[in-house]
């Protein structure tokens, strides 16, 4: 069964149902929506650019188990498996890949948020905190007090 | 644009993927991270440090931890003693549902019972988990937290919560009843006792109250019992009639157990998907009864370390026909034979651990042959049959008694495990060779932890191999003939030996090994490897390391010096490149010494690993913090930097940096050593 999906810009993709569920948000939609099948599902922030990245995503891992959301499941023991495809993939630019990050979370493909993310824990990985502010143009919006207290703290988080 | 990275749900993603180091100084970048880097920053918490200061702010971020992991490790007649710390601020930690504390010294019965007196009043509705472990000097006192039946009563029914109980002792009967009678939804227990002298055997629980358990536990799905003296088949019959949802088993050193009684047990629980029996009696039989066609699928760690009843024929049931293992350790089994890897093509493609350390041992069973002398055959078909396991993560192949020739031999194997994360090549029959070990940090970017003989690897290419494969840990085993332990000259004859006096003196090393794979971070706790390896290389064929080391190395030498000309180079151009950053680095700091932000960055370095501390600019940072005024690090900076110093001056006998290095912890080892000399009462 085919689903079409429309990007915030305009375009229409027409994808297998099984695809489109890995989607979160989509599939509950698809449960709400059953008898109107006929219009397109509007993707409201996310553009035609990444929907179709996304879609290719998903086409790809159409057959993956579902990752289990458990709270106790601790994922800084276990990263999720990447394979070759996802490491092409993932050769993107920054800018990109968080675009990707944002439509993964609003249309909550859970997948290829994780991915994503680990993307950017790769880049953050080893910087120094200014480094990372340079980088991702972040303002150091501590006041002198909450300065102090954080450097008291961190000296002290050696876990 | 927003930014997703300042929306917390998406950080908190990040950041789960996040080493410790890194969301130290992820905390202080911006308010947002602040808010969330804590969440996932104390949500588990190991192998803490226990300074005044960690426990307020522990106190403070109390509610974001749900699991902690906490070594008490000062004497509770100090002044301010850790276990009274510990008491006051669990009434902070509502979330808390797993906590695993350990004891590292004596005489601690009335700590205990503080402890369990805050568990009981603030924890007992969210611990799921309660783990109670003994280690060093406490782990030879085995009286510490022998229960009394009334401070069982007094405790346990309290926990209603409770699924996963593991004790560093075996009760009582008593003690065992009222346990089983309280917490009757228990999934995982775990009663482990370690082989000592003071170890009251008769006070173990035996088979009724085994049966018992079985009864009484229906949810029951792991069981780990480790030298239970007085438990027999007998009783392991009766538990098989109950526990059939049993999937995992570990019952290490319960020697009063025959091959049949384990066998009985094995087939009695066909979702058994997890068995360890190391040192135990079990034999083919019971492989064979877990490679039936309806089990094998089924079947995802299995170790059987040091089973000298283990053969060839066993294993090759297993690899042939389990194809969903995942962990497979038969180090150990002397009579395994490296026919192994020949005969079949492996049909568990799935393995990501695999160990095989000690095998193709001389055994003094009669109806063994001696091994024949591996050919270089033999090797091309080991490491093609490797080559198969592309999943590989870690592997374990010490102790060998014939030479790898990894780079020889085994190089494009090795190459093509992409994933490979642990290597083991401890022990070795030939020398450890430099153009190896910068081999294996270039093209398995993968490798993370390399355990090596320290005999021969020059101390300053450690620093080179930093600079190639930042994230390697290396880790120097001193070799057998070098260290304290004298029991060499008769170990070929103690190896294959199936009395208890063996087994028990081998068993540190599953014990030690077992405590190692929980301690990622600490520094300390990888060195305590070190140490402890030196007190389990008893393995017999080391006394020729030196003799075969020269002749390897020359024939290797010729063939290597081209193919080694290109990474060399990159090394080298690296080198250069590093060394441009640390002065500016350097430069920095030394100017900005007041930023916090770059003291953050420093201590993000510091914690990245041991040998980031053999980089030429420690001793910078060490005078940075001494200036900052954070004297708690000052010591371990200056370790640090001594240890450089170390591996600067004396390059070529860099032995004693690793001793010092790890005399920190050696106090907690020692106790295991110690079980080794002792062990022979047993």
């Amino acid at each position: 069964m085919k689903v079409t999906l429309e990007s915030s810009d305009g375009q229409v993709f027409t994808v297998d149902k099984e695809v489109a569920e890995l989607s979160v948000i989509i599939k509950e939609m698809l449960v709400i929506e059953q008898a109107n099948q006929d219009h397109p599902i509007p993707l409201l922030n996310v553009g035609a650019v990444e929907l179709a990245k996304v879609i290719e995503y998903c086409e790809h891992h159409r057959n993956d188990p579902t990752i289990d959301d458990d709270e106790d499941y601790d994922s800084r023991k276990k990263p999720i498996e990447m394979d070759d495809w996802d490491k092409q993939f993932t050769i993107v630019n920054k800018e990109m890949m968080f675009e990707l990050i944002l439509a993964a979370n609003s249309m909550q493909v859970k997948p290829l948020l994780h991915l994503g993310c680990r993307y950017a824990a790769d880049i953050v990985k080893r910087m120094s905190p200014t480094e990372i502010r340079d980088l991702f143009q972040i303002d150091d919006d501590f006041t002198p007090e909450e300065q102090d207290k954080i450097e008291w703290e961190k000296q002290w988080t050696k876990l | 644009m927003s930014d997703p990275l300042l929306i917390p749900e998406i950080l908190r993603i990040v950041f789960d993927a996040l080493e410790t180091s890194s969301l130290v100084a992820a905390a202080v970048v911006c308010r947002t991270w602040s808010r969330v880097a804590p969440e996932v920053l104390w949500r588990s918490i190991r192998h803490t440090q226990t300074s005044e200061a960690f426990f307020a702010l522990l106190r403070k971020h109390g509610h974001h931890v749900r699991s902690l992991d906490i070594l008490l490790n000062n004497s509770p007649h100090s002044p301010n003693p850790t276990h009274i710390r510990l008491a006051r601020i669990l009434p902070d930690t509502p979330r808390l549902m797993n906590l695993t504390i350990g004891f590292s010294h004596e005489g601690t019965q009335d700590a205990w019972l503080i402890i369990f007196q805050v568990i009981k009043d603030y924890l007992a509705e969210t611990l799921r988990s309660l783990a109670l472990s003994l280690r060093g000097e406490a782990e030879l006192e085995q009286t510490v937290y022998r229960f009394t039946p009334e401070d069982a009563a007094a405790f346990f029914p309290a926990l209603r919560q409770l699924t996963r109980l593991e004790l560093d002792i075996l009760p009582t009967d008593n003690v065992m009843s009222t346990i089983i009678a309280s917490l009757p939804s228990l999934v995982k227990v775990s009663f482990k006792e370690m082989p000592s002298p003071s170890a009251i055997i008769h006070d173990h629980f035996g088979d009724d109250t085994l049966y018992l358990l079985g009864q009484r536990l229906e949810n029951l799905r792991d069981l780990t019992i480790k030298f239970n003296q007085r438990l027999t088949s007998a009783g392991f019959s009766r538990l098989a009639s109950n526990c059939k949802t049993l999937t995992r088993l570990d019952l290490c050193q319960c020697h009063q157990l025959n091959p049949v009684g384990l066998e009985m047990l094995v087939e009695a629980c066909p979702l058994l998907s997890s068995v360890t029996l190391n040192d135990s009696n079990a034999h083919d039989e019971l492989l064979h009864k877990l490679a039936t066609p309806a089990r094998a699928d089924g079947l995802r760690v299995l170790s059987i370390r040091r089973c000298p009843a283990i053969t060839t024929a066993g294993i090759q049931n297993i690899v042939q026909r389990c194809s969903s293992l995942r962990e497979l350790d038969f180090s150990g089994c002397p009579r395994v034979l490296i026919d192994v890897f020949t005969e079949f093509d492996w049909g568990c493609m799935h393995l990501s651990t695999l160990g095989f350390s000690g095998i193709h041992q001389q055994t003094l069973q009669e109806d063994d042959e001696r091994p024949r002398r591996v050919n270089d055959q033999d090797l091309e078909s080991m490491y093609r049959q490797l080559g198969r396991l592309t999943r590989l993560e870690e592997l374990d192949m010490s102790a060998l008694p014939f030479e790898l020739r990894l780079f020889a031999i085994g190089r494009s194997t090795i190459e093509n495990m992409r994933r490979l994360n642990k290597l083991d090549i401890t022990e070795r029959k030939e020398g450890v060779m430099d153009k190896e070990m910068i081999w294996l940090a270039t093209f398995i970017p993968s490798l993370r932890t390399l355990r090596v003989d320290s005999y021969g690897v020059r101390r300053r290419l450690l620093g080179d191999l930093v600079d190639i494969n930042s994230l390697l840990h290396i880790e120097l085993t001193s070799s057998p003939t070098q260290g304290p332990f004298t029991f060499m000259d008769n170990a070929s004859d103690a190896f294959d030996d199936t009395d208890e006096s063996d087994d028990s003196e081998d068993s540190e090393y599953s014990g030690s090994s077992e405590d190692s794979e929980g301690s990622e971070d600490l520094e300390g706790s990888e060195d305590a490897d070190d140490s402890d390896d030196a007190g389990v290389s008893e393995d017999p064929q080391d006394s020729d390391d030196s003799d075969d080391s020269g002749e390897s190395e020359a024939i290797e030498d010729t063939e290597d010096s081209e193919d080694f000309g290109d990474s060399e180079n990159t090394e080298s151009s690296r080198d250069s490149e590093d060394s441009e950053n640390k002065s500016t680095e350097d430069s920095e700091n030394s100017n900005e010494s007041s930023d916090p932000n770059d003291s953050a960055d420093e201590l993000s370095r510091h914690l990245q690993g041991t040998w980031i501390g053999s980089d030429s600019d420690t001793s910078d940072s060490s005078e940075m913090f001494t200036a900052d005024g954070s004297d708690s690090f000052d010591s371990e900076i200056s370790d640090a930097s001594d240890h450089s110093e170390d591996s600067g001056s004396e390059s070529g006998s860099g032995m004693e940096g690793v001793d010092g290095e790890s005399g920190e912890i050696e106090d907690d080892e020692e106790s295991d050593d110690n079980d080794d000399n002792g062990s022979d009462t047993w």
